[in-house]
């Protein structure tokens, strides 16, 4: 008989939220104890709303330095060399350069997570919060004044929506860059961990 | 360098480590606390706990071998040092001269 499977979406997440195999082992043997998905959930919820703000708190001057990092590549690439060089040479009219210039803006912040979360093992995924944190409080004061400009009627409706629709997105594509990175570091562990086990394995020995 | 002091779930986790002994991690550790608090707590909240307190300098952990029970993932053996007993003890100390002569909490006790 197999033992049962926890549910793969929350052990994904753990997975790469985590990143600690003592806490993901210990979930997956308390989860066939108990062979409760809700529990298993549940549990997968809070490990990963507490651990990386945890991790945070303890290593508040690698958090600091995360920020900063995330700050200079934004500065560099996308205000600087998106907004200031590429952005006055082409047409935003036109749908498909506006398409392409969009794309190439969030693929910035993709990268922009991936190299914060590079920088910052083994609290990728804590530090690339950090950032988010950081850019969600540096997203108040033009929000704020985009929603007070929208009541008193200077700003239309849909300025507002597209500029908390493009906001939101940033974040996300930052934490999805965070979390390819730690994914693909996962994988190339998985990797060197299954060349080396046939050399050591009795059975490779003893051929 | 300021005196970090324990929170109440720091003390509890090493209260329950030093209970468990040998060979503990997370998971006696938490059902340690629920068996003598009744307090439900999850485990992703035991290793944060655990994360500070080693940073402080009170547990040091080393990991096992991986094992098929738990999907191929290593457990995380956690003991307690030195500097972490003294910190119990000066803890149970602090906190056993804060009720000492507590009319209120007499009372209660007594009705």
């Amino acid at each position: 008989m197999t033992s049962p499977q926890p549910p793969a979406v929350a052990t994904w997440l753990l997975a790469r939220v985590c990143s600690d195999p003592g806490l993901c082992g210990d979930l997956v043997e308390e989860y066939r104890a108990r062979g409760s998905k809700a529990w298993y959930w549940k549990q997968a919820l809070v490990a990963v709303s507490v651990y990386p703000f945890s991790q945070i708190r303890e290593h508040k001057w690698l958090a600091a330095r995360a920020i900063a990092t995330g700050l200079v590549i934004w500065y560099v690439f996308n205000a600087t060399l998106l907004k200031g060089v590429v952005r006055p040479w082409i047409n935003l009219d036109a749908t498909g350069v506006r398409a392409l210039y969009f794309g190439l803006m969030y693929a910035l912040w993709l990268g922009n997570g991936w190299i914060i979360a590079k920088l910052h093992r083994p609290y990728s995924t804590a530090m690339v919060l950090a950032y988010m944190l950081w850019s969600l409080v540096a997203s108040v004061p033009p929000v704020y004044a985009l929603v007070v400009s929208t009541i008193d009627g200077s700003t239309e409706g849909s300025a507002l929506a597209w500029s908390v629709f493009a906001r939101v997105a940033t974040l996300v594509t930052l934490m999805a860059g965070g979390v390819l990175a730690v994914h693909r570091d996962q994988l190339k562990q998985t990797r060197t961990a299954e060349q080396d086990w046939p050399r050591e394995s009795p059975r490779a020995l003893a051929g | 360098m300021a005196k970090e002091y324990l929170g109440n779930l720091e003390l509890m986790v090493l209260l329950s480590l030093i209970r468990v002994g040998d060979n503990a991690y997370g998971v006696p550790i938490s059902h340690e606390i629920e068996h003598r608090t009744g307090r439900d707590v999850a485990l992703g909240s035991v290793y944060a706990a655990l994360d500070r307190l080693e940073r402080k300098g009170f547990v040091t952990s080393s990991l096992g071998d991986p094992t098929p029970e738990r999907g191929g993932r290593a457990k995380r053996y956690f003991q307690i040092t030195a500097k972490g007993v003294k910190e119990v003890r000066d803890a149970q100390r602090m906190l056993t001269n804060m009720w000492t002569n507590l009319e209120v909490l007499q009372g209660e006790l007594a009705s």
